[in-house]
């Protein structure tokens, strides 16, 4: 399999263990000691691999239980709600399973730390014929187990709320500063640093977190983590936490609007990027009244109008990071 | 005299109105809402029997109410809802013809360029987008003139002869077709999404006209009693039905969605006819339509029936018409409609079997000295979820109750763990505060006495696995998430 980036060292053994090059972030925040414990999907068939892997960094995991897709066409009630993954979850017991089915894994550099965030770290998945939720608290406990804000785990409880609150909406009106460390959106990208919501755009746990993320990526990989500041920087569009793109080479312009090449779907479910044909298009962008206006060589060519009455509430931002 | 659903949607309107003034009053000033408003006011009675002719009200309405049922209004005042309140003054635009003379009005442009006028019957089609500028508009002298803010043009139209008007720009003014009285709207941006207008609907109008006259032929009246206007997405197209003019309208489900309901048949074999005149747009008609089940028209009459004979439903009935109403949820613009099921025929059902399913907590809270004011009603009462039900588990009752601060869950605790032998609501509200305060061995304890009183809960099944869980305990949350183990004796061991 060949990859985006030339990956040495453990990000070669991670990325080769669990065929992906995703998530690699987290592990360097658990390994720095930046985060207590990540959660993880690796393919079943790989988990020897990666458990060797996991052994020579010195660091423990548990496993929750596995995820097979769910075919495009079974109706489950509910899985359309169920964010990132829509799978039918097995009990985990040992057995080989087939290319497509993925372990929940929790890791963590102190068994006990793996074993508080395994209690809470049940994903909504499909048993059966029923999507089987856990109850809201420990969403709370899980945010903790892993280490993120204390201030962004409540956030995020008391604001994720898809069908009546949009959290980034909440968290720009949170913000007195919109700072690029903050800047979670590329998580499902290579570039990913932090992976929580920020409670704010400025703040500063997570600002912390992410320069000491950083910096220990750096001291692995110098060029990998300059380019990942770089995609952190560049300005977002976002309508919602499924419906965001990164504007590559955006600038402000002096008309108030954001000039870029092109945009960068980061929503991590292609089934939700409406926005791609236009942006594609354009070359300036701009937000007013719930509308997003993509202009191309001064020229008005789209008007994408966001809405809050249709089970999902978007609201349409224009990130530009400092 | 105005009908029914005339009547109802004037009330719906003025009521959105006042709770945009009232809980929004600087947003009805930023976005002119309250100028427009005032023209609304100022016109004859009997005007809305012309509005309701064309969609777009009832769109607008149904909207505004979604608007404020999810709070995006207080939330997100400069999102959708100011957009939306700044369409309203595209309304009252369609609407100038009967306004006195004198009246003026201002149309932001907000990147739109269609806009409807005499109700609709006229569409005016600005040749560019704009993010900013405005339409001004006046009636005058029995005419009513468009200003174009932008480009400086001027529309003039003549309102006793409305076929007649002057022109200043490069605008295109279109009129809309009309078959067997039914205007043929498919190009407001609404409900259309349509970008190009189509120059040449004489086909498809005289299909339409065809396929009207053949439906008249086979039952009730159905045109024009139940149409008045069509368009090209369905999900916009609730008013369709909800113009029907029926002599008793069953109680509970909406005229409207209780139309869409009976009359499926007829509107498919409608929209059937459309679609094959190659006009691929009217293709959303069928897909959007296919995705309401037959099962939801056979339920729907039941239901239907049962509020006409006033009886109560079948237990089966009920377990279906629930997993239906979880069915329709996942379909892409069914909230509406779902939403209307669920506040009138949901709730009606529910009523009827409120012993077997709900558990009320209230008395339980308020004895702990818990201020219930501030609780969401769902932590009031448990509706229990049922081992046979497909739906998920409902855990709005913890989830509300994890709002409290820690204290107060230490007070519910010490207050209903000593009687949690004497009733359900009290193992009930030991149960869920010993899990949301960490103490999982006596959640566990107190589940098993919930279980004791109802054994078909699977909020207790369930969060018994997750308190386990957390004691570690994996292969005994395995037996009860995924082998489905709902045996008492299994607990004790």
């Amino acid at each position: 399999m060949s990859w985006s980036w030339p990956w040495t060292g453990i990000f070669r053994d991670l990325v080769e263990s669990r065929q992906s090059e995703l998530q690699l972030a987290q592990y360097v925040a658990v390994l720095a000691g930046v985060r207590k414990a990540l959660d993880d999907w690796v393919p079943a068939s790989r988990l020897d691999a990666y458990r060797q892997v996991l052994k020579k960094l010195g660091l423990h995991m548990e496993i929750d239980c596995l995820f097979r897709p769910l075919p495009q066409t079974m109706h489950i009630p509910g899985a359309e709600a169920v964010p990132t993954t829509r799978a039918f979850g097995m009990r985990y017991q040992g057995t080989s399973a087939d290319g497509a089915t993925t372990a929940h894994v929790i890791v963590a550099s102190r068994s006990d730390w793996a074993i508080e965030a395994l209690a809470a770290a049940w994903y909504s998945v499909a048993v059966e014929d029923r999507i089987i939720r856990k109850p809201l608290i420990d969403h709370y406990r899980f945010g903790h187990a892993l280490g993120y804000p204390g201030c962004c785990v409540q956030f995020f409880l008391n604001h994720n709320d898809w069908p009546r609150m949009n959290t980034l909406a909440d968290a720009a009106t949170n913000s007195t500063g919109i700072c690029w460390e903050t800047n979670s959106f590329p998580k499902h990208t290579i570039w990913m640093s932090v992976f929580h919501m920020p409670c704010a755009f400025d703040c500063a746990p997570t600002r912390s977190q992410t320069n000491a993320v950083l910096e220990a990526i750096r001291d692995l990989d110098r060029r990998y983590a300059e380019h990942i500041e770089r995609f952190m920087r560049q300005p977002i569009l976002a309508a919602s936490e499924v419906l965001c793109y990164a504007l590559v080479g955006g600038r402000l312009t002096t008309r108030g609007r954001v000039a870029y090449e092109r945009p960068i779907y980061l929503g991590g479910d292609r089934r939700h990027d409406d926005y791609a044909r236009s942006l594609a298009s354009g070359d300036e962008v701009a937000v007013s009244d719930g509308t997003i206006f993509v202009w191309r060589s001064g020229s008005l060519i789209e008007v994408l109008e966001t809405h809050c009455d249709r089970g999902v509430v978007e609201v349409p931002l224009l990130l530009i990071f400092q | 005299m105005p009908e029914r659903y005339e009547r109802l949607l004037a009330l719906r309107l003025i009521r959105v109105a006042e709770t945009f003034e009232d809980e929004a009053p600087e947003l009805v000033k930023t976005s002119g809402f309250l100028e427009s408003w005032s023209i609304v006011e100022s016109l004859p009675p009997g005007f809305l029997a012309q509005a309701v002719r064309q969609p777009t009200l009832d769109a607008w309405v149904s909207c505004a109410e979604q608007l404020i049922r999810c709070a995006a209004h207080a939330r997100y005042p400069y999102a959708h809802p100011i957009r939306h309140l700044k369409d309203f003054s595209r309304l009252a635009l369609s609407w100038a013809s009967l306004a006195p003379d004198g009246t003026k009005g201002i149309v932001p442009a907000i990147g739109r360029r269609t806009f409807a006028i005499l109700f609709g019957r006229v569409l005016v089609r600005r040749p560019e987008r704009t993010q900013h500028g405005e339409l001004r508009w006046e009636v005058r002298s029995g005419a009513l003139r468009i200003q174009d803010s932008g480009s400086g043009g001027i529309l003039e139209l003549n309102l006793s002869a409305w076929g007649q008007w002057t022109i200043s720009v490069d605008w295109e003014v279109f009129q809309v077709p009309i078959a067997s009285n039914i205007l043929v709207d498919l190009w407001s941006p609404e409900y259309t999404g349509v970008h190009k207008l189509p120059t040449n609907t004489t086909n498809l109008t005289q299909a339409l006209e065809r396929s009207l006259t053949d439906l008249e032929n086979t039952g009730p009246p159905f045109v024009p009693s139940y149409l008045r206007c069509i368009t090209v997405r369905l999900r916009k197209s609730k008013w369709i039905a909800g113009l029907g003019r029926i002599e008793d309208p069953p109680q509970g489900l909406t005229t409207a969605a209780l139309l869409e309901i009976m009359h499926r048949d007829r509107i498919g074999r409608l929209l059937e006819i459309l679609r094959t005149s190659k006009k691929k747009d009217l293709g959303a008609f069928l897909v959007t339509f296919s995705d309401l089940s037959s099962s939801l028209v056979e339920l729907g009459a039941k239901v239907a029936a049962c509020r006409q004979l006033g009886t109560t439903m079948d237990s089966q009935y009920i377990e279906r018409w629930e997993t239906l109403l979880s069915q329709l949820q996942v379909i892409p613009g069914s909230e509406v409609l779902v939403q209307e099921l669920g506040e009138s025929a949901n709730v009606q059902v529910k009523k009827s079997r409120l012993e077997d399913l709900a558990l009320t907590l209230k008395p339980i809270l308020r004895d702990a000295g818990i201020n219930i004011a501030a609780l969401p009603l769902t932590v009031l009462r448990l509706h229990k979820t049922r081992r046979r039900m497909r739906s998920e588990v409902d855990w709005s009752t913890i989830d509300g109750l994890s709002r409290l601060l820690p204290d107060e869950l230490e007070v519910l605790y010490r207050f209903a763990a000593p009687r949690a032998h004497l009733s359900e609501s009290h193992a009930c509200c030991a149960a869920f505060s010993a899990y949301l305060t960490s103490r999982f061995s006596a959640s566990m304890d107190m589940l098993r006495l919930c279980l004791k009183f109802d054994e078909d809960v699977d909020q207790y099944w369930l969060l018994w696995a997750f308190a386990v869980r957390h004691l570690g305990q994996r292969d005994s949350f395995a037996k009860i998430v995924f082998d489905k183990v709902r045996n008492t004796s299994f607990l004790c061991d």
